[in-house]
């Protein structure tokens, strides 16, 4: 029932090794067809999970019309509310399973990331930064989709 | 169940000179980048075809969270 997963070091420019809560997670809009293999940042702060558009025209996001405003440590950006499909394997299955997530319309740099709404309901999460070990227990929530079932 | 096979493709690689930018990698090499997922992605594809591809968005020095 737990997901055990070794954060990845990052080798930045200037040779310092920078440890980082990425995730390595399968997304897809729901007007997707495809599951798409990349990073995402697990932040505990954040309200809602976000991604930039360009990625979320990737996955087959819907961008919705009603553009909103988001908050942070990067300021103020527009936003538009959806929902994403997340695919995360271990301890030999595979949960799947729908989350909120805001499209970030304005030119961002951020990486797709990973906020309470949805997946932390799913989810008790450690982090256990000095072994460099991001821990997911699964909750005891009824629509997971679990492959293969349980 | 230990998981870490993505995390060390992103460990290996120095991703130093990609800070802000997407990557695309196929099996343990970087074979595209841009600053859009989909062209990056899509690029990766006609490099590799049929093979599985990470895209992965690589943080600035300073990432600043929304």
């Amino acid at each position: 029932m737990t997901i055990s997963i070794k954060y990845p070091l990052i080798n930045r420019a200037d040779g310092v090794t920078k440890k980082l809560p990425y995730i390595p997670i399968d997304l897809k809009g729901e007007e997707g067809g495809s599951w798409f293999h990349t990073f995402a940042l697990l932040d505990s702060g954040a309200d809602l999970s976000v991604i930039p558009k360009d990625f979320a025209e990737l996955l087959g996001v819907k961008i919705g019309e009603e553009i909103t405003t988001a908050n942070g440590l990067g300021g103020q950006v527009k936003v538009t509310n959806s929902n994403m499909e997340v695919n995360i394997k271990g301890d030999h299955r595979t949960y799947t399973f729908n989350i909120p997530v805001q499209v970030i319309l304005d030119k961002t740099t951020a990486p797709p990331l990973l906020g309470r709404a949805g997946f932390f309901n799913y989810f008790r999460i450690e982090f256990d930064h000095n072994n460099e070990r991001i821990k997911l227990i699964r909750n005891n929530v009824t629509d997971f989709r679990l492959n293969p079932p349980k | 169940m230990v998981k870490e096979s993505n995390s060390e493709i992103f460990a290996k690689i120095n991703l130093g000179n990609y800070k802000g930018k997407w990557v695309a990698i196929c099996e343990t090499d970087i074979v595209s980048f841009g600053e859009n997922a989909k062209k990056t992605f899509e690029e990766a594809q006609k490099k590799c075809p049929n093979k599985r591809i990470v895209i992965a968005r690589v943080p600035e020095e300073q990432t600043m969270i929304y």
